[in-house]
């Protein structure tokens, strides 16, 4: 009974098309060179990236498109999980950096620091590291949501503040003295479990998990979605204080979902930084997480797989437009967000249900309810 | 070896005295908590009124109530009786202090004078607005307000009395029992085909009984019904008539009525107010016929 609910009719097609395109990537990945069917390392590391980038639009639309919170502010979780996975990246270099200092990343040689920061011990243990990964993302959620939702700050008012945390962060982790590798970041990283980064078995392995952690975090939202708790969430996005009358603690209930999300944020963020080989306090920058929401409303929110059509397509055309057209991306990623507002409504997953002439709303429902 | 035996026999005995002791002191504990349930802690405890105690059929009582607002009596000296089971309608022109004494009921407004009791158990006076729902006392508001985008069993099912924490509504389940209850009230409020339709394409009559559904749900001791016919079709009135006699004997219900016609229908014991006190009681033709009720109220609203 369970299973049919969490499992319904789009997202076991999501989950299939997910399942059997990302076992074609992995195979062609792994195909010799000379084959007609080969796929570049670049190309599969490239997907991946797309796809850490559909978890943290899916980490968002678990908040906003369900429970009406707007985050303009989820990149910082992405960043932090991305942060603490690239600490354990820079120290796996070991003596292979430019300095060659065996305990020392190279920028803490640079800025002349003797020993390793207190908060970078423990980073070699990759173990500990993706412990960390769900954590640290997850306590900043807590501290900075717990007096946020208590005080009723919410709409507008509660993306100002989630705008400003991320900016804060941007700011902290410039600064050479916070030990995170200031305005470069961390970057030259060589190696994950002594295997090379850039080996096309590493690179297949990190695309893998990604689209793991995606369909395994997609049914993980459809669980919660489907529940009575995906209900409540529904009831307080629409009539909050009808909720509270009931006798749910509305706080409460969205502490727990914005901390969920910030974990999954994180996650995608720490399966991002080994693909990409940098992170630096860019993810921070309020517009990369603008840029995410953006893919959740051209998706379709309140509807998950909405959001990772969403984030697929915007960072598609992302990488098309930034190789050909550099200067007007932001120009056609505004249009888009206008364009896609005005006459879409329901976002890209709602084109079918506008085809085939039904309200879209009805479709939301059934997304929401059974 | 024997010693230690007889030690411990000893221990047991003179346990026992005691304990029989406390027996009787937790009965009195006992009584005495279930009579401040919900109260806040630190408070005097009045025994509950000699009226209350004598005739034991008494839910709602409400004795010599004044509540005033900047020199303006919104009720004065209001004196009120509702039995057990009853459906009591209370009428009464603009600024006779009907919903006021409804905010008085429900915690929202603290009277300057006077005692509110729900039957002998609560001191509605010495409880906030959360503990007075809590007690069973469910108050339904003019503005219809349900959850739009959920469905009509959903909306129910929110409802539901229970735990409400983050993980026990994530892991909630519908047992078979809730499933009948749910079933049940479905029924009673007429919207068994509309189950799955979201709440918001409902129409306006449909969305009042949906929240008189809701309130149901909780499984209040009394109900308090704000102008609940307001704005609805007269096919939709006879239907809330029949609902609300449905309804009747199982709750207190507390009907506070603009709408003539309607409390006619209902054609159960009316209480009419009238600038914060109560002018007549009795059925609609006695009150109709009371000379001081045609003056205040019925002469000016053709009837």
């Amino acid at each position: 009974m369970l299973r049919e609910r969490v499992l319904n009719r789009s997202t076991t097609v999501f989950i299939g098309c997910l399942a059997a395109a990302a076992s074609a990537v992995a195979v062609c990945g792994l195909l010799p060179a000379g084959s007609p069917l080969h796929l570049d390392t670049y190309i599969v590391g490239l997907l991946g990236k797309y796809l850490c980038f559909a978890l943290l639009a899916l980490s968002i639309d678990l908040v906003w498109g369900y429970l009406g919170i707007l985050s303009l502010g989820h990149g910082a979780f992405f960043g932090l999980g991305a942060y603490v996975m690239g600490m354990h990246l820079m120290r796996e270099i070991g003596g292979r950096g430019v300095y060659g200092n065996p305990s020392l990343p190279d920028f803490m040689v640079f800025l002349n620091w003797k020993t390793l920061p207190w908060y970078w011990q423990g980073s070699d243990n990759l173990l500990f590291v993706c412990l960390l990964v769900f954590l640290v993302p997850g306590l900043v959620a807590f501290i900075f949501g717990r007096p946020a939702f208590r005080s009723r700050v919410s709409g507008v008012y509660l993306s100002i503040i989630t705008q400003a945390m991320t900016f804060a962060l941007m700011l902290a982790f410039f600064r050479n003295e916070m030990g995170f590798g200031g305005n470069n970041g961390l970057t030259d990283f060589k190696s994950l479990l002594g295997v090379s980064l850039q080996s096309e078995y590493m690179v297949t392995a990190l695309f893998c998990a990604s689209a793991l952690a995606l369909g395994l975090a997609f049914v993980l939202c459809r669980v919660v979605v489907v529940s009575r708790l995906g209900r409540v969430f529904v009831a307080v996005r629409d009539a909050e204080s009808r909720a509270r009358f009931i006798g749910y603690r509305v706080e409460n209930v969205k502490l727990a979902a914005f901390v969920f999300s910030a974990v999954l944020a994180g996650l995608a963020g720490a399966l991002y930084v080994p693909q990409v080989g940098i992170v630096n306090p860019g993810v921070f920058a309020p517009l990369f997480s603008v840029e995410m929401v953006v893919c959740v409303a051209l998706g379709g929110r309140g509807r998950l797989y909405g959001a990772v059509i969403g984030a697929l397509v915007v960072n598609f055309a992302k990488t098309r437009f930034t190789t050909v057209l550099p200067d007007v991306w932001l120009f056609f990623l505004g249009a888009l967000f206008v364009l896609v507002t005005l006459f879409l409504p329901d976002g890209l997953a709602g084109i079918p249900a506008r085809l085939r002439g039904r309200l879209p709303a009805l479709r939301a429902k059934s997304g929401v309810g059974m | 070896m024997n010693g230690g035996n007889s030690q411990k026999t000893d221990a047991l005995s003179s346990g026992a005295i005691p304990g029989e002791i406390d027996d009787a002191a937790r009965a009195i504990l006992d009584e005495f908590n279930s009579r401040r349930r919900g109260m806040r802690p630190g408070r005097f405890i009045p025994a509950p009124p000699k009226a209350l105690r004598e005739k034991s059929d008494i839910a709602l009582y409400l004795e010599k109530i004044s509540v005033g607002f900047d020199g303006f009596k919104a009720l004065n000296n209001l004196t009120l009786y509702v039995d057990e089971g009853e459906l009591r309608c209370i009428i009464g022109p603009n600024g006779a202090g009907k919903t006021t004494m409804m905010d008085v009921i429900t915690g929202k407004t603290k009277p300057d004078r006077g005692s509110v009791w729900f039957t002998d158990e609560y001191n509605l006076l010495a409880m906030d607005e959360v503990s007075i729902a809590g007690a069973g006392i469910c108050r339904k508001f003019q503005k219809p307000s349900v959850f739009e985008e959920l469905t009509v069993l959903h909306n129910l099912e929110l409802s539901l009395k229970g735990e409400k924490s983050v993980w026990s509504t994530l892991r909630a389940r519908l047992s078979g029992e809730d499933e009948d209850f749910l079933e049940m009230v479905l029924e009673r409020i007429r919207l068994q085909e509309q189950h799955d339709l979201a709440a918001g394409k409902l129409s306006h009559g449909q969305k009042q009984w949906l929240e008189i559904g809701m309130l149901l749900m909780q499984k209040p001791r009394m109900l308090l019904l704000d102008e609940p016919a307001a704005g609805m079709s007269p096919g939709e009135i006879e239907r809330t008539v029949e609902l609300l006699r449905d309804l009747e004997g199982e709750q207190v219900i507390l009907l506070v009525e603009h709408d003539m016609a309607f409390v006619r229908a209902v054609a159960r014991k009316v209480t009419v107010l009238h600038q914060g006190s109560v002018l007549a009681e009795g059925d609609m033709d006695a009150v109709r016929d009371n000379p001081a009720v045609i003056e205040a109220y019925l002469g000016t609203e053709q009837c």
